[in-house]
């Protein structure tokens, strides 16, 4: 009996000599030939080989790593009586096409002659004369819709009904038929499902318009997707049940923006049945659109202020998490309480929502647990979001003084050093170098935007830099916390050497700073002093760093906070005490001499590394 | 997966749409040819949203309240069924007051879509739209500002109402 050897997956041998001589000697394949059919076919077959030169070749190959499959051409015995018998129940039960059964038969050496399978359709020759006729049927079609539109007020509404519902009764008919009876593409019958569920929807509209129901209604689309429940289960088409959601979420936006206010029926079709149905067929795709379409209704119920409401969804999200437990769930889960929490505020903006804790605490052990820097972040401005409305509740509810403008910027510098200091104290503990880095960096960027507003002199009438008592204890508390997380290693490194010399300076500046309004009022000139001092040795820090670690974002960074210094400085300070023109040359000579000083540097290195 | 199925099924699908279809049709066709005629005039809209596509937006002297003395303003809200009862005064229909409670005879069932304290807005189901024919709708907008436009409905015993035709008159 002759074999078959079947090569999978081969194209990465193309290039190896040895197998290519072996195939050449064994197989009496040439090395094109191997090579021009794997560009073509990934499975490659050689056919009609003796059995002793097949096993030999197959061991081979299979020694050297490579997937290949022995089979004999043809079936014979109980094999082959076995195919036969399946084939006829493949063949009736509708699981191959005929096309597909002969060439299986074709393939295992077996004749398909005498087993009632039917003959393929030999190809029409007249070929023209079918082209010919679909154009004129094309015509037809499109002058029967010409006419209907050029007499559509003449036609009696009764028959614009009747003849709209013959056509949606028709293309679901052809779509069934196509799909069970006359094994066509599976194509074919899933456009012909789409254009039926379109057809029956403008049954629907027709009747909208005819009756002159309300342009904005609900209900149409409310009513369209139950008509199609009955194709998704009886026909088990489950296309239609994805297009009846989409038209309930139509009908749900078009409730809240008639009505500002969440329809009754979207929980109940979305929490009530379709969640329930995607856990009973286990259907991850549905599983996702109702993840989309309770995160849409309760980002929209937060946006009317229906708390009860935005809660039941946030139930239903929750519910879902606790069935998938994943990351992005998670999330979502993270997002959905957000605007829940929005719903909360809308409906009671006096009452602190400290429940708003239990899920922070949740979500920061959550990452945690997963060693996630990505979702720390998102939980750290998660909380940031809270604090700042927990402040304004408490602020209503106690008929507190609101802050002002000094109060948050002083909040935020000290939020600043906290974010530094905690990615300070973080350093070196795997998984969390991303999150260190972003809150170091956060923090120098929060500090120097509150420092730089702190640096005007506008703040110089108000009568206290806090108005606020909350903001002046959280400011206290983040201020000293961030401190004490940072100072002690930077100390640390000062000791060994004098590279954090610039960070030190700076520190010590703001923490002066920042006592400094603890004690004195905004009138003094020693805070504008303090933080413009403390800004420009920053932005020298900065250069400084980034020349000698070869950093060039630091360095722009640090130029560019220069300038602005200087350009703000102009404006609104130095033009009073000194000729503008001597302020830009003095910042000038600066930025040159700085310039100067960076080129020799890379000069003296160059040579070093010339002689090197 | 086994292909053949029941062509009771696709029959039962065919059924389900046609008997829907029908009951929808035929509740409409029933509320046109029961209930009480009653002609309403169409007061002026912004002239910007007149005309959406090809219908016209209708709106009636119930579709605002505006509250004083003479019609205090009681607990009403957003979203809250709101009744308005209709009387027959010199061969014309007429409406009357606002109120929360259901009224004997004929009237109209609305909801409060916007409240702004000492006005609300009132929308009524089925008599805001009316689909006009091709190059009609000019003749109906100038009727409307001219206040000449009247829209004929008829009116359910629950309150609601079907538009059937707008008419102009002098």
């Amino acid at each position: 009996m002759k074999q078959r050897i079947i090569f999978y997956g081969a194209r990465q041998f193309s290039s190896d000599a040895e197998i290519l001589a072996r195939m050449e000697v064994l197989l009496k394949v040439s090395s094109q030939k191997f090579i021009g059919r794997l560009r073509a076919d990934p499975v490659f077959y050689i056919e009609n080989i003796d059995l002793n030169i097949a096993e030999e070749s197959v061991n081979y190959f299979k020694a050297r790593g490579m997937d290949v499959e022995l089979e004999p051409m043809a079936l014979e015995g109980q094999q082959k009586e076995w195919f036969i018998a399946e084939s006829r129940k493949w063949f009736k039960r509708g699981v191959v096409f005929p096309y597909q059964l002969k060439r299986l038969f074709s393939y295992y050496g077996v004749s398909s002659e005498g087993l009632g399978i039917e003959q393929e359709k030999p190809k029409d020759s007249n070929s023209l004369i079918r082209t010919v006729l679909s154009i004129g049927a094309i015509f037809i079609g499109v002058g029967i819709i010409l006419f209907i539109a050029a007499n559509w007020q003449r036609i009696p509404s009764a028959v614009k009904i009747v003849s709209d519902l013959i056509i949606a009764l028709g293309f679901l008919n052809a779509a069934y038929q196509c799909q069970f009876k006359s094994q066509a593409d599976e194509r074919l019958s899933r456009s012909l499902y789409i254009i039926s569920f379109f057809a029956i929807g403008s049954v629907i509209l027709l009747m909208g318009q005819i009756y002159h129901v309300q342009a904005e209604s609900y209900i149409l689309p409310l009513v369209w997707g139950f008509l199609l429940l009955p194709v998704a289960f009886l026909l088990n088409v489950s296309l239609a049940l994805y297009f009846s959601i989409g038209l309930w979420s139509i009908a749900m936006l078009s409730y809240s923006n008639l009505y500002n206010a969440t329809p009754w029926f979207y929980p109940a079709l979305t929490l009530g049945f379709l969640m329930p149905y995607s856990f009973l067929k286990r259907d991850k795709t549905m599983g996702l659109v109702c993840l989309g379409c309770i995160l849409g209704a309760l980002v929209l119920a937060a946006m009317a202020g229906e708390f009860m409401m935005a809660s039941i969804w946030l139930l239903g999200l929750i519910f879902l998490y606790s069935q998938k437990k994943d990351e992005k769930y998670e999330a979502l889960l993270l997002v959905g309480f957000i605007f829940w929490h929005l719903a909360f505020l809308e409906k009671y903006e006096s009452f602190p929502n400290v429940f708003y804790i239990f899920p922070l605490v949740f979500f920061t052990l959550s990452a945690i647990r997963r060693g996630s820097p990505r979702f720390a972040i998102a939980n750290i401005f998660n909380a940031l979001f809270w604090l700042g409305t927990f402040y304004f509740q408490i602020t209503k509810r106690f008929d507190l003084i609101a802050p002002q403008g000094l109060d948050l910027l002083l909040f935020m510098l000290s939020l600043g050093v906290f974010f530094y200091g905690a990615g300070t104290r973080l350093t070196g503990q795997d998984p969390w170098q991303p999150l260190c880095l972003f809150l170091r960096r956060t923090g120098v960027l929060i500090v120097t935007i509150a420092a730089y507003f702190l640096s005007f002199r506008f703040y110089n009438k108000s009568d206290a830099f806090y108005y606020s008592a909350l903001y002046l204890f959280s400011t206290i508390f983040f201020f000293s916390a961030g401190a004490v997380w940072a100072v002690r290693p930077m100390l640390g490194d000062f000791a060994i050497g004098k590279r954090r010399l610039g960070e030190l300076l700076v520190f010590g500046l703001l923490a002066v700073g920042m006592l400094l309004t603890w004690i004195l009022p905004p009138s003094s000139a020693l805070f504008v002093v303090i933080f413009n001092c403390a800004l420009f040795f920053e932005a020298l820090a900065l250069m400084i760093k980034g020349h000698l670690e070869k950093r060039i974002d630091f360095y722009n960074f640090g130029i560019a906070l220069f300038v602005l210094l200087i350009v703000s400085r102009y404006f609104d300070t130095l033009s009073a005490f000194m000729p503008r023109s001597f302020f830009f040359i003095l910042g000038g000579v600066f930025l040159i001499a700085w310039a100067v000083f960076i080129d020799r540097q890379k000069k003296i290195h160059r040579e070093i590394a010339h002689h090197d | 997966m086994i292909k053949v199925k029941s062509a009771a099924r696709v029959g039962l699908v065919s059924l389900i749409w046609i008997i829907a279809v029908g009951g929808i049709w035929a509740s409409h066709e029933y509320n046109l040819t029961h209930g009480t005629e009653v002609t309403l005039k169409a007061v002026p809209v912004d002239p910007r949203d007149f005309f959406r596509g090809d219908y016209v937006i209708l709106r009636y002297e119930m579709s605002t309240f505006n509250f004083d003395e003479k019609i205090p303003r009681k607990n009403f809200k957003t979203n809250q069924f709101v009744f308005i009862p209709l009387k027959l005064e010199n061969e014309k229909w007429v409406t009357g007051a606002i109120t929360d409670k259901k009224p004997a005879g004929l009237f109209f069932k609305g909801r409060i879509q916007q409240d702004y304290g000492q006005t609300v807005h009132v929308s009524y189901n089925g008599i805001e739209s009316f689909f006009v024919p091709e190059n009609k709708g000019h003749d109906y907008e100038q009727a409307q500002a001219a206040n000449r436009l009247y829209a004929v409905m008829n009116v359910q015993s629950n309150g609601t109402a079907n538009l059937k035709r707008l008419e102009i008159k002098d």
